[in-house]
């Protein structure tokens, strides 16, 4: 078991595998001790990213549920398969499931998996938060993330010029 | 251009703005948040890395999220958001559009031009294939000629074999005779063009090869020189002041891609929509065009098949 410390003080003991999923740790891991802290790591954050990263190592851990053992079967002759993270239909509508939050905690949770390097995580979270861009109009992102508009009338306008051609028929 | 503190990416749970290249703030979350067992013995790690909160990890962040766009409109409305997202995105942009180019080949090129540089004058964009010609004369002298007045000259030289490529800068030319070796021979001539080019980066591999100059410290503008496979992917890779140059996986062969153009030559005119991807300018431009005024009535024929439409006038 290794213990995880977040920036909060809240210690979390956590199986090798899963908290093996974080390239970071298991590096550290295997030069120090089994008490990790991640001072930048809120309590619920670090919740999460546990979530997340427990759900990922058991899918990764065990063969493929019958339902998509079935569907890679029928593609592979292997007669043992392991499922990636991507490749499960089951995982990947548990993560879909998983993202469904405000921007904000995307954000605190993207940081985390940056910080403790879990690609998969960070790949997932920034995906959703491109998702929830596309198409739409600056003002509208920004009223959705949250965020000030620092340009000044002038800017924003030379903007809108320069790019207008991105907004013509491609 | 000098810009102000960028502001957050967006605003996290915790009421704490998450700021973008802001320094101090960078630094107060490193400082409140040093993990313990830092004992600063030099010894093993005991403790993970410091903290992410740089304005480096945020930039990478928001970079990644920002290269999953893949969509012109997407990635452009992205860079009317606010100014952090502005930067990130012209890091990264890998489709390039200027209006006012002269002479173009049989490639679409796109490239842009960012506003707020101190430069004056017109660039110049050529692109051609070795031994092109228009009209029975070689493009390669042509460019010379009028490339040497010009501010800075981008010269963008298509479909190279990766035995032998040639290019100009200036008045002199330089050889890629093989893509394993040192293959670029500077122009001399180049040297002089806007108050001294630097070779900055050479990095040559089988079917590719780029260069990058600064030209003038005065000026910062960056002429890159690209010449690549479909689908090739060449990093240059690190930072220059903010000025570098990828060429990334795309669609387009052949895109120059210069990610920070932040004080890249103002020109006056302002490009329309309908400049998106010709191969040679409208004629209504052309008398405005130093260049292009130098070009007889009739290489208005034959000098593209592409894009150019001359019903569109």
């Amino acid at each position: 078991m290794i213990k995880l410390v977040s920036g909060d003080g809240a210690e979390f003991e956590v199986e090798e595998e899963v908290a093996f999923q974080s390239k970071i740790i298991k590096d550290i891991v295997a030069d120090a001790d089994d008490v990790i802290p991640l001072p930048t790591v809120s309590s619920k954050v670090l919740i999460q990213v546990i979530e997340y990263c427990r759900k990922h190592a058991a899918v990764n851990s065990f063969p493929l549920s019958p339902s998509s053992s079935a569907a890679a079967a029928a593609s592979s002759s292997s007669s043992i398969s392991y499922s990636k993270p991507v490749s499960d239909p089951a995982l990947r509508a548990w993560d879909n499931e998983f993202v469904k939050l405000n921007n904000s905690s995307l954000f605190d949770i993207v940081i985390a998996a940056n910080y403790l390097d879990i690609e998969e995580l960070v790949d997932l979270v920034l995906e959703t938060v491109a998702d929830r861009i596309k198409g739409k109009q600056a003002q509208e992102i920004r009223r959705q993330f949250n965020i000030e508009n620092d340009f000044t009338p002038e800017e924003e306008e030379a903007l809108r010029r320069e790019n207008s051609w991105a907004f013509q028929n491609n | 251009m000098a810009r102000p503190c960028p502001p957050h990416l967006w605003h996290s749970s915790h009421g704490r703005a998450n700021w973008q290249g802001c320094a101090s703030l960078a630094e107060a979350i490193h400082t409140q948040a040093m993990p313990r067992g830092v004992d600063g013995d030099g010894g093993r790690p005991d403790t993970l890395p410091p903290p992410p909160y740089s304005d480096q990890v945020l930039e990478n962040v928001l970079e990644n999220m920002l290269q999953i766009l893949v969509y012109r409109r997407d990635r452009s409305t992205a860079l009317l958001v606010c100014q952090s997202w502005d930067l990130v995105e012209a890091q990264i942009r890998h489709e390039l559009y200027v209006g006012n180019y002269y002479i173009t080949g049989t490639h679409a090129m796109a490239i842009s031009r960012r506003p707020g540089t101190s430069a004056q004058g017109v660039p110049l964009f050529l692109q051609f294939q070795p031994g092109s010609t228009w009209l029975g004369c070689p493009l390669l002298p042509l460019a010379l000629r009028y490339g040497l007045h010009q501010p800075f000259t981008v010269l963008i030289v298509g479909h190279c074999d990766a035995r032998r490529c040639y290019g100009a800068s200036g008045s002199s030319t330089w050889n890629c005779n093989d893509g394993r070796e040192e293959v670029v021979t500077r122009s001399r001539r180049a040297t002089d063009i806007g108050g001294g080019v630097r070779q900055r980066h050479c990095r040559t591999a089988p079917q590719r090869w780029i260069m990058l100059w600064n030209i003038g410290e005065e000026t910062g503008a960056v002429m890159g020189i690209c010449c690549c496979s479909q689908g090739d992917r060449v990093d240059l890779g690190g930072r220059w002041n903010r000025r570098w140059c990828q060429l990334r996986k795309s669609g387009i062969l052949d895109t120059i891609v210069m990610t920070d153009y932040s004080r890249w030559p103002r020109v006056a005119r302002t490009s329309t929509s309908s400049e998106c991807f010709p191969s040679r300018p409208p004629r209504t431009q052309r008398a405005s065009s130093p260049m292009l005024s130098l070009w007889p009535s009739q290489m208005d024929v034959g000098i593209s098949n592409q894009s150019y439409s001359p019903a569109s006038e």
